[in-house]
């Protein structure tokens, strides 16, 4: 099965490679989508959100807040195909959503590495099960560790790196696959207030080059702005739906600079006072 | 501070061989403690031993000594059906021993990865670690007969149920945030074991593959203790039955010398397939 498919993803990344991608088929539709969970002990159901519509065009950086519990972070991983959705449809193009694809990667809150490979063999993982041939999968994912600033540490084991550079590997194992939609939960939660304005910084920067399609989902209301071309808040879990969706029309690129004007913080407040109200 | 330590092997090579010489022993020393730590402790063990016997403070008839064991262990192996003992015994080690690794790798895999199959299989797999094996040993030899398969049959039956049971438990307890990542690229179950349970079983396993082996080595020499013809075990048996008590001694020592030196390679494999893994311990 997966030899069959080989062909396809080798003329998706080719396309991919020139310039940023321009076709509508990348194009992100959840539609009045829920996510049910079912405990185990009594099987009750529990609706973590009811019904929740968005669409991010392509190249298109689209940041989801919410309160906490709110299930953005399930929203996310059903996106991925990790997490049923009980109602609605997401579909990328025309393509339903049902599992896992090579459309899209996913970039882990926490760096979840493989302890025992290092940066390099991390990176290159997802190209395994893409039959990518191993020197061309060698070449992309060092182009890709130069891409986050990773160059010289390839040979470095997980544990040898700090937060930040391993949230590094994380992003850049994404990348390497070269998915039309990036989808990253909350990758910077875990890192202290300084690295995090750093790596939103490097993420501008990477994603300057790459203009993937990103969903961003996140509990910090500044990042949020700061990075994304629309901001959609959703509302208090259980339940959830999406409160609002506001656009953030900073020029880019983006500096820190940013976060101190007058503008930003009264988007900043908007949302604040949007996720206070329910 | 930094500079007196970098000068200090410069000043004692320039006082000449003497001290060169001493240092360079220091260093080798320093360098191999864990080796001549643990022949330190051997040779006093060894050297409080012969003098006990030397001085009669034990009859020596009774606990023998250092040099009369070596004194059996020159006949038991010149002539004395050394070697043929030998040979019986790692034969039956060798042989149970690769079964029960094939069997209990795959098993404990097996069960560590599908659940049904692990509820299926618990109960038989504690059911069987829990019998005393040991005890079914005249039952194997109605099945098998005196010789070499029966005690295969031993071995197999002792070391195989470590090694099911943490081989099991290492790749049950797979990281579900790493085997996320892998379904995430869409990975094929086979590979999401491959690339994630397996290496992260690695320590589990290990320690499995490390008990089989002395369960393994108990279960052979008891077997042959039990019923045999010829092996270490059958030595064991016959010289303490005819107060030989150096000769037991010898046959005794090859046992845990063949634990000691499989213990040490399988330690040399994990360390290289584990070289990613940093040490807590100073």
């Amino acid at each position: 099965m997966a030899k069959l498919q080989a062909p396809q993803d080798r003329r998706g990344s080719r396309n991919d490679k020139h310039g940023p991608v321009g076709d509508a088929s990348t194009e992100l539709t959840i539609d009045q989508v829920g996510i049910a969970f079912n405990a185990t002990k009594d099987r009750s159901s529990y609706q973590a959100i009811s019904s929740v519509s968005m669409e991010i065009k392509p190249s298109e950086f689209t940041c989801v807040v919410g309160p906490s519990g709110c299930g953005k972070s399930s929203l996310l991983l059903a996106v991925a195909g990790l997490v049923p959705i009980s109602s609605g449809s997401i579909t990328i193009g025309t393509k339903a959503i049902t599992s896992p694809g090579r459309d899209r990667a996913v970039v882990f809150q926490a760096a979840s590495l493989l302890p025992w490979r290092n940066v390099l063999r991390n990176v290159s993982y997802g190209l395994e099960f893409r039959n990518v041939p191993r020197r061309e999968a060698r070449e992309r994912s060092m182009e890709v560790i130069k891409l986050v600033g990773l160059e010289g540490f390839e040979g470095h084991y997980p544990h040898e790196l700090s937060g930040g550079m391993q949230q590094r590997v994380n992003l850049a194992r994404a990348l390497v696959c070269d998915p039309q939609l990036l989808l990253m939960d909350e990758p910077f939660a875990a890192l202290d207030a300084q690295t995090r304005e750093y790596m939103q910084e490097e993420l501008l920067r990477v994603w300057g080059q790459m203009r993937k399609s990103v969903m961003f989902v996140t509990h910090q209301i500044d990042e949020a702005v700061f990075l994304g071309d629309h901001v959609v808040v959703l509302s208090k879990g259980p339940g959830t739906t999406v409160a609002k969706i506001i656009p953030v029309k900073f020029e880019r690129p983006r500096s820190d600079a940013l976060k101190r004007t007058p503008e930003f913080l009264a988007i900043v407040d908007e949302i604040w006072e949007c996720i206070k109200a329910k | 501070m930094s500079a007196e330590v970098g000068l200090a092997p410069v000043a004692l090579a320039g006082t000449g061989g003497g001290g060169g010489g001493l240092a360079r022993v220091a260093r080798v020393f320093t360098g191999h403690q864990r080796w001549w730590l643990g022949l330190l402790g051997v040779v006093a063990v060894l050297a409080a031993w012969q003098a006990c016997a030397e001085l009669n403070v034990v009859n020596s008839a009774y606990t023998s000594d250092p040099s009369s064991i070596a004194v059996a262990a020159k006949g038991y192996f010149d002539g004395g059906g050394g070697w043929y003992a030998l040979e019986i015994s790692a034969t039956e080690f060798g042989v149970g021993f690769a079964l029960s690794l094939v069997v209990g790798l795959l098993v404990g895999m097996a069960m560590g990865w599908w659940r049904w199959l692990e509820f299926l299989v618990d109960p038989l797999v504690n059911f069987g670690y829990a019998a005393p094996r040991i005890a079914l040993v005249p039952l194997l030899v109605v099945w098998f007969g005196i010789g070499t398969p029966s005690k295969v049959a031993v071995v197999f039956l002792s070391a195989v149920f470590p090694i099911i049971i943490n081989t099991m438990s290492g790749v049950k307890t797979a990281d579900a945030s790493l085997v996320r990542v892998a379904r995430s690229f869409n990975a094929p179950s086979l590979q999401v074991f491959r690339t994630v349970a397996l290496p992260g079983a690695l320590p589990s396993i290990v320690t499995g593959i490390r008990l089989g082996i002395g369960q393994g080595l108990i279960g052979m020499v008891v077997g042959e203790l039990i019923a045999s013809t010829a092996g270490l075990g059958y030595t064991i048996e016959t010289a303490g039955n005819n107060f030989q008590t150096s000769l037991m001694f010898v046959a005794v020592i090859i046992v845990s010398g063949i634990g000691v030196v499989l213990t040490q390679s399988l330690r040399a494999v994990e360390r290289r397939l584990d070289r990613w893994r940093p040490d807590a311990r100073s």
